[in-house]
C-alpha cells in the first residue's frame, strides 16, 4: 500500500497534489492510522482516508493547502474537545456517532522554474544560484558553453522556448546584455508569466521596450517588465546582482497573497480600497479614480485626491520598506 | 616587471592582506613614469613593489591608495604637475593620470548551526564571494560540501575571530546563542543575524542588555532578529537567500526596495500601437507568438 502511495505521488511529480494522513482516531470511524490518500487539485482523490462526511472535509482541506501551500491538521470529532489545541482546524462529524480523526494534510507543490534567457556571466550566476535555492532551472541561449551551465536542469541552444510547460510557477529572467536581447526579451513577455525582467539599464531597456511596442507587442506584457531588474541592494558584480534578482523572484513569488489582500501592509491598502489621501473607503469596483504606483493600485474618492497622490506618490503610497524595522535592537545602553 | 607584480600580487593576496595597485594610465606632456607604470602599495600606504613616479606624485598616490584599501573602491587620480599653487607643485609639467585599485581580502562568513538554512546560506555565500565558515559540533562535511573551513570547536572556540570584515549568522536553533551573539558584537562584526524564535530572540537581547558588554560596541552593534530582507521568505532555501540579499545589501549600503521603485520608475507608459488596442491582451499573445514562430531561433 505505502509503496503504491509512493509510485503514484512520484508520477504526479511536476503538478501540485496534497496528501492526507490519518495520525489518530477514535472508534467508530472508517479511517484508520496510516490511511493515507492523494488529492489532486481538480478534486480528485485517490486512495482511502474514511468515508461519509470525512471526504469532503478532507478535500475541501487538502485544496486550501495547496492554495497556500501550508500544511495542516484538521480533527473531525462530533463533539468539540475542550481544549482547542494550537492551529488545529475542528470539523464536526455529521455523520457518525462519537468517533473522531485527526487527519495531517500536506500540499507538495511543483518547485518553481527559473527561465534564464542569455549566456552571460549573470546568467551563469543566476543558474549557480537558482539551483542552490532548489528552482528548477532553464537556461536558454544559442552557442551555450555546457561546461558552465552545469547546474542547469535544462539546457536549450536556442531561444525557442515553445515547447516548455508553462502552466507551473515560471520566473523569466532575461540577461542577454547585447546578444538579441529583443528576441530574447519578445520570447519572454509572449509566454505571459507574471515575472518577466530585463537585466540592462534603464536607459537600454526602456529603447528596447519602445522597440517591442513598436513590433505591435501589447503594452501591458511590456509594462510589467521589471527593468531594471532585481532588489536595490546595490549589488555589485554578476554573482549579486543574481542574489537580488532571486530576492525579487521569491518577493513576487510570496506576494501573490498580498494582492487578493492578505498579509502585508500594500496587501491591506490595495483590498481595503481606502483612499490614501482622505481616508475615505472607496469601493474599487466602482471607484471612478485610480492611480498605479509600485504595482500597487490605489483609489480615490474624486479627482482632487487623485491629483495630490499623483504629485508625490512616495508620500502616500504604503510601499513597505524591505528592511525589517528592528529599531528595537539597536542597542542603546541609556 | 610584469612578472615580479603578478608574484608579489599572488603572494600578498594568499597571505589575505589588504593591498592597492597603482596603475599610470595617461601621462601629458613630462614626467618620470610611463603609462603603465605600477606599483603596489600596503595598507600602511607604503609602496611594497613599482614605482609610478617620484616625490609628490607618490605620496598622493599612496594617499589616495590608502583610501582606496578602506573604502573600497577604485578610483582614477589626476595629479597636475604644472600647477605649484593648487596642486602637486611639480616643476616637470604636464598632467598624469593614475588608477588605483584595491584587493582586500574576501569577507568572511561565519555561520553558527546546522541544518537547511545553514547548509544553503554556505552555499550562496560561497557563490556570492564569501569565505565561509561552518560553525556547529554536529557540522558535517557532506552536508556543507562548499564551506572553506568546518569548526566543530563550536562558535566561542578560539578557532573563530571576528572583525569588521565578518559577516555572522547564528542559526543554531540550540542553546549558546546569547555567548555567540555577544562574541560577535565585542569583535565588531560587520553584520550579525540571529535566525530564531521571537521567544528565544527576546531571551538572547535580555542577557546581552545585562551582559555588561563594552558600551561602544554595544551601541553600534545592530543585531537582525529577525533576519533578513522582508520578502516573504518561507522555506529554507528562501530564507537564506532573504539573509543573503540583506548582507550584501547592508555590505554595500542599499535600500532593500525594488529596483524600479528606488529608481522613481511608477509606472512604464508604453505607446499604444494603431489598430490593436480592442483585443484582449490573450489574444494578441496567440498572434504574436504564430508571428515570432517564423523567426530563426
Amino acid at each position: 500500500m505505502f509503496d503504491e502511495f509512493l509510485t503514484k505521488a512520484a508520477a504526479l511529480r511536476g503538478s501540485p497534489f496534497a496528501i492526507a494522513i490519518v495520525v489518530g482516531f477514535r472508534p467508530p470511524v472508517s479511517g484508520k492510522p496510516g490511511d493515507k490518500a492523494i488529492i489532486q487539485p481538480s478534486g480528485q482523490i485517490w486512495g482511502w482516508i474514511g468515508g461519509g462526511c470525512v471526504q469532503p472535509i478532507v478535500v475541501r482541506e487538502a485544496l486550501r493547502a495547496i492554495e497556500e501551500g501550508k500544511a495542516r491538521l484538521i480533527r473531525i470529532a462530533s463533539t468539540q474537545n475542550s481544549k482547542s489545541e494550537y492551529e488545529v482546524i475542528h470539523y464536526p462529524m455529521t455523520c457518525h456517532g462519537g468517533g473522531a480523526m485527526e487527519i495531517y494534510i500536506e500540499p507538495v507543490l511543483p518547485v518553481p522554474q527559473l527561465l534564464v534567457f542569455g549566456r552571460t556571466a549573470a546568467a551563469r550566476a543566476l543558474c549557480k544560484l537558482g539551483k542552490a535555492i532548489g528552482y528548477d532551472v532553464i537556461v536558454a541561449a544559442p552557442d551555450l558553453d555546457s561546461r558552465l551551465f552545469q547546474d542547469a536542469d535544462q539546457l536549450i541552444e536556442s531561444r525557442d522556448v515553445r515547447d516548455l510547460d508553462f502552466g507551473r510557477e515560471t520566473y523569466i529572467v532575461v540577461s542577454t546584455q547585447g546578444e538579441a536581447d529583443e528576441v530574447a526579451l519578445e520570447r519572454a513577455v509572449l509566454t505571459g508569466v507574471p515575472y518577466v525582467s530585463f537585466v540592462a539599464s534603464r536607459r537600454k531597456a526602456e529603447k528596447v521596450l519602445q522597440f517591442l511596442a513598436e513590433r505591435g507587442i501589447a503594452p501591458e506584457l511590456l509594462s510589467r517588465v521589471k527593468a531594471p531588474a532585481g532588489l536595490d541592494i546595490r549589488a555589485l558584480g554578476p554573482e549579486e546582482i543574481a542574489v537580488s534578482i532571486l530576492a525579487e523572484i521569491i518577493f513576487t513569488r510570496r506576494s501573490k497573497k498580498t494582492l487578493r489582500g492578505d498579509t502585508l501592509e500594500a496587501g491591506r491598502a490595495r483590498s481595503d480600497g481606502r483612499d490614501p489621501i482622505c481616508g475615505m473607503i472607496v469601493d474599487p469596483a466602482t471607484a471612478g479614480y485610480f492611480s498605479e504606483y509600485c504595482g500597487q493600485t490605489y483609489y480615490f474618492c474624486c479627482a482632487g485626491c487623485k491629483q495630490e497622490f499623483d504629485q508625490k506618490p512616495e508620500t502616500h503610497a504604503t510601499t513597505t520598506e524591505r528592511i525589517k524595522d528592528v529599531s528595537g535592537y539597536i542597542f542603546n545602553p541609556e | 616587471m610584469y612578472r615580479d607584480i603578478f608574484s608579489t600580487l599572488n603572494e600578498l593576496s594568499l597571505r589575505g592582506a589588504p593591498f592597492a595597485i597603482a596603475t599610470v594610465i595617461e601621462i601629458e606632456g613630462s614626467g618620470s613614469a610611463k603609462p603603465g607604470s605600477k606599483a603596489l602599495i600596503d595598507c600602511n600606504a607604503r609602496v611594497i613593489l613599482g614605482w609610478v613616479g617620484g616625490g609628490c606624485v607618490e605620496n598622493m598616490v599612496r594617499q589616495e591608495a590608502m583610501e582606496s584599501i578602506g573604502d573600497g573602491r577604485p578610483r582614477i587620480v589626476t595629479v597636475d604637475l604644472t600647477d605649484e599653487v593648487f596642486g602637486v607643485g611639480m616643476p616637470c609639467g604636464g598632467t598624469m593620470k593614475v588608477y588605483i585599485e584595491p584587493v582586500l581580502p574576501p569577507p568572511e562568513l561565519v555561520i553558527a548551526g546546522h541544518g537547511r538554512i545553514a547548509e544553503t546560506l554556505a552555499v550562496l555565500g560561497q557563490i556570492t564571494g564569501f569565505s565561509v565558515t561552518v560553525t556547529d559540533p554536529g557540522a558535517m562535511c557532506e552536508a556543507f560540501p562548499k564551506a572553506d573551513r568546518l569548526v566543530t570547536a563550536g562558535f566561542n572556540s578560539s578557532e573563530i575571530n571576528i572583525g569588521p570584515n565578518t559577516y555572522v549568522v547564528v542559526a543554531t536553533q540550540h542553546k549558546g546563542d546569547h555567548l555567540s551573539i555577544r562574541k560577535a558584537i565585542e569583535g565588531g562584526a560587520a553584520y550579525i543575524a540571529l535566525i530564531a524564535s521571537k521567544t528565544r530572540a527576546q531571551l538572547v537581547f535580555d542577557y546581552l542588555a545585562a551582559a555588561g558588554i563594552d558600551e561602544s560596541k554595544l551601541a553600534q552593534a545592530r543585531v537582525r532578529a529577525p533576519a533578513g530582507l522582508d520578502i516573504g521568505a518561507q522555506t529554507p532555501e528562501e530564507i537564506a537567500l532573504s539573509v543573503m540579499s540583506e548582507i550584501v545589501s547592508v555590505r554595500r549600503g542599499g535600500s532593500g526596495r525594488t529596483m524600479l521603485e528606488a529608481k522613481g520608475i511608477l509606472r512604464r507608459e508604453i505607446p499604444e500601437p494603431d489598430g490593436q488596442s480592442e483585443k484582449p491582451v490573450s489574444e494578441r499573445i496567440a498572434e504574436n507568438s504564430k508571428a515570432v514562430s517564423g523567426n530563426p531561433g
